[in-house]
């Protein structure tokens, strides 16, 4: 991908990001004077920054002489107008003449540190605005708010996440030019299977956390469960019933009529039911964690390098990449000596447990004749396996 | 408060990849720069290699590796590096994890000496490429380039001359002791010569060669004084290049071949000098001399150096190789002469320069001639 692109897509990130703020301002307002939700406001505040939008990319491209802080600053007197002559509440009109204020101010910082070329990247710490927001509509109870809020807030720090990824994905592609061997592609692409699950594992952690009563969730969906196995098994016994009854009553006459429903005894009273039902829960529990796990470790696999070796040459660069896996082999033979003389060290232990007294000077021989002259163990198979393992080559 | 902690997770998430990355990006990390070959002449070809290797579980999604060599190694092409007083590498590598990557790039040597890595700046990114970790690997790397050999139209007929008349002077005698080889006969072989076993394997009449016995050495001696301060550079690397090609010959005809210079070695600051040898190694104990020498140092003059080593009750040939002929040396030169020892001098200089007061082609007096190339 061009590094233009990863520029776009990181300014796209960082013009919704603009947005959110924005609506957070707004918000502020809206729930300061208690006016119930509405659109107009942010749909307001989306024209007014589209406009702003337009102004900076004209003149970014703009070479002549109007292109100066005077000219850029005067153009934000059409919003001015159209604020005037809109025909909305005055209540409204004020809100809107702060956000202008706000569009203003930033426009015009923007302005000066890039002549209109770009944009400034608002930082994380802004995320800080739609918090205060749902605080105040969490004093003021106003629910509506409070989870327009809480998008907002989720939704800047993944568009942090996602403008941080591009943003350094668009320096890189500059270094690039500079330095052809740079295997961009590759570490973007490898990047991205690490970013892209790290930002949906924090939505998802992000979500739950908000979540407020989790421990009545996991009754709810247990009761749930609890009920379909309940309905589950009372037709499945209905069924067995049905069959005995066929078999047992095959001489007498069949009833051509549907056959009464057994009294089923309440399940949920029987705590057997209970202690069942609870085990299938617990056990499908496990089930799904354990494919969550082997999804990660797929993920996981999908970076590791998969061939042993991998070449790549760029001959015309006088350059030859080779890619190797770290194999470790498992030493088997190495395992099955070691193996041999932990149970000989085991076996000396245990006789100094018992009151022999090891000499340091005696050969391994030695030791298995004054063990079985003193101790009275035959150690000397064990003996002549340990000394081939340790003195010589062990051969089978 | 429940937004709060939703937004601290999310900030909390992105600074645990952080640390996680901070901790053990370094872990099972290991980076080696080295040099394909130790050892090359100047003109030939060599390759540098990088070999990153990730131990660990973690992906390096970036991993940057600076390093400065000298300029002298010309690289196909420049475009990721910085040629100043240095040349400066800037590599990118992605690592897996458990792989090890293994980057060889070609390049030329291009001029002699001795040539180290020695530090290796290892950045690595995090998840979002944003927070950079640094570590710098004390690496020494060393690549010595030997002198170039001289081609043979680059060299004058009088000198070949000159340098077949040393070997003659010389070796006067064989030693039958001396055994060299077996090589097919020619007819100015002596009968007495002829290997007769050899014939009967191989059916054609075979010889035994000799070397001489002889207590004879040729002394070479180095000037890097230059007679002008104009591209005195170019000559003194000239004059290096001469003294290894005529080294060369000399020990090729098992002639013991002692080499001084009042150069000096570029670490030790000694002034280079390989006392007289013959063997296998001896060749390459004399390059590798000439290799670390710096042409911009000299320690003694060369007057100095010549009372140092030449040895009035020996019978050795000495070689001066000298562009510096001011009338100092000019005096001890004939001296020398007048004193009946065999002293010859080549002067490595440009074709348009005059050797005065020596004869360009005299009897024991030679121009080396340099192409002027501007």
């Amino acid at each position: 991908m061009k590094s233009r692109r990863y520029y776009n897509l990181a300014e796209a990130a960082n013009f919704i990001m603009v947005i959110l703020i924005y609506i957070s301002v707004v918000e502020i307002w809206d729930v300061m004077y208690k006016v119930p939700f509405n659109f107009v406001l942010p749909a307001g505040t989306v024209i007014m920054l589209l406009f702003s939008l337009a102004i900076r990319m004209i003149f970014g491209k703009m070479k002549s002489f109007l292109n100066n802080f005077a000219v850029y600053g005067l153009t934000h007197a059409f919003l001015v107008l159209g604020i005037i002559f809109v025909p909305i509440d005055p209540l409204q009109k004020m809100a809107f003449a702060f956000v202008l204020f706000i569009v203003f101010i930033t426009n015009m910082r923007s302005y000066f540190k890039a002549q209109g070329q770009g944009f400034e990247y608002v930082g994380v710490v802004l995320v800080l605005l739609p918090a205060i927001g749902y605080l105040v509509a969490d004093i003021l109870s106003l629910r509506t708010t409070m989870f327009a809020y809480f998008v907002i807030g989720v939704a800047f720090v993944m568009l942090y996440y996602f403008r941080l990824f591009f943003s350094n994905a668009h320096l890189l592609s500059i270094e690039r030019k500079n330095n052809e061997k740079m295997p961009l592609d590759d570490m973007l692409r490898n990047d991205s299977k690490l970013a892209i699950p790290f930002i949906v594992m924090s939505f998802v952690i992000m979500v739950v956390a908000k979540i407020e009563k989790l421990d009545s969730l996991a009754l709810f969906l247990y009761d749930k469960f609890a009920a379909g196995l309940r309905f589950v098994l009372r037709y499945v016994l209905k069924f067995i019933g049905w069959v005995f009854d066929l078999l047992i009553r095959s001489d007498e006459e069949i009833p051509v009529a549907i056959m009464e429903e057994p009294e089923v005894t309440d399940s949920a009273a029987n705590p057997v039911f209970n202690i069942i039902s609870v085990i299938i829960f617990v056990f499908l529990a496990l089930v799904l964690l354990f494919v969550f796990v082997k999804i990660m470790i797929s993920v996981i696999k999908s970076l590791s390098v998969r061939k042993e070796i991998q070449t790549q040459t760029i001959e015309d660069e006088g350059m030859i990449e080779i890619r190797e896996k770290i194999v470790r082999k498992r030493n088997v033979k190495k395992e099955k000596l070691s193996k041999i003389r932990r149970i000989y060290k085991k076996a000396i232990e245990k006789n100094i447990k018992k009151g022999y007294e090891l000499k340091k000077h005696h050969t391994p021989h030695e030791r298995a004749e004054d063990i079985q002259k003193l101790m009275n163990e035959d150690i000397f198979e064990l003996n002549s396996l340990y000394e081939k393992e340790r003195y010589g080559q062990f051969n089978d | 408060m429940r937004l709060l902690l939703v937004l601290a997770i999310g900030l909390i998430l992105f600074l645990i990849q952080r640390r996680v990355y901070k901790k053990n990006w370094l872990k099972g990390l290991q980076v080696d720069i080295d040099f394909e070959e130790p050892v090359v002449r100047e003109g030939d070809k060599n390759a540098l290699v990088e070999v990153i290797k990730n131990d660990k579980a973690l992906l390096l999604p970036v991993l940057q590796l600076k390093f400065s060599i000298t300029r002298t190694f010309i690289f196909p092409k420049e475009k990721n590096s910085a040629v100043t007083d240095q040349y400066y590498r800037n590599d990118y590598f992605t690592c897996r994890p458990f792989q090890i990557i293994t980057r060889k790039y070609a390049f030329q040597a291009s001029k002699r000496g001795e040539y180290k890595i020695t530090s290796i700046d290892i950045i690595c990114k995090d998840i979002f490429m944003d927070k950079s970790n640094f570590a710098t690997s004390e690496e020494y790397s060393t690549v010595l380039v030997l002198p170039a050999r001289i081609r043979r139209e680059n060299i004058n007929d009088d000198i070949i001359r000159f340098t077949g008349d040393v070997v003659k002077r010389i070796k006067i005698n064989e030693d039958p002791f001396e055994f060299s080889s077996i090589r097919e006969y020619q007819p100015y072989d002596p009968m007495n010569h002829i290997n007769w076993k050899a014939t009967a394997k191989s059916d054609l009449l075979h010889v035994n060669t000799f070397n001489s016995t002889n207590t004879k050495h040729v002394v070479i001696l180095l000037n890097l004084d230059m007679n002008l301060i104009r591209n005195a550079e170019e000559l003194a690397e000239w004059s290096i290049k001469i003294a290894s090609c005529l080294a060369d010959y000399f020990v090729g005809e098992q002639i013991p071949t002692a080499l001084y210079s009042n150069g000096t070695d570029y670490e030790t600051e000694e002034p280079i000098g390989v006392d007289a040898g013959c063997d296998d190694g001896h060749v390459r104990n004399i390059d590798m001399a000439l290799a670390r020498i710096q042409v911009k140092d000299v320690c003694t003059s060369f007057v100095d150096l010549i009372e140092e080593h030449i040895d009035r009750e020996a019978d050795n040939d000495y070689i001066l190789i000298s562009n510096y002929r001011k009338n100092d040396f000019a005096d001890i030169f004939y001296e020398l002469k007048r004193e009946g020892l065999n002293v010859s001098l080549i002067i490595p200089d440009f074709d348009y320069a005059d050797i005065t007061p020596f004869a360009e082609n005299g009897n024991d007096t030679f121009k080396w001639v340099i192409n002027y190339e501007k």
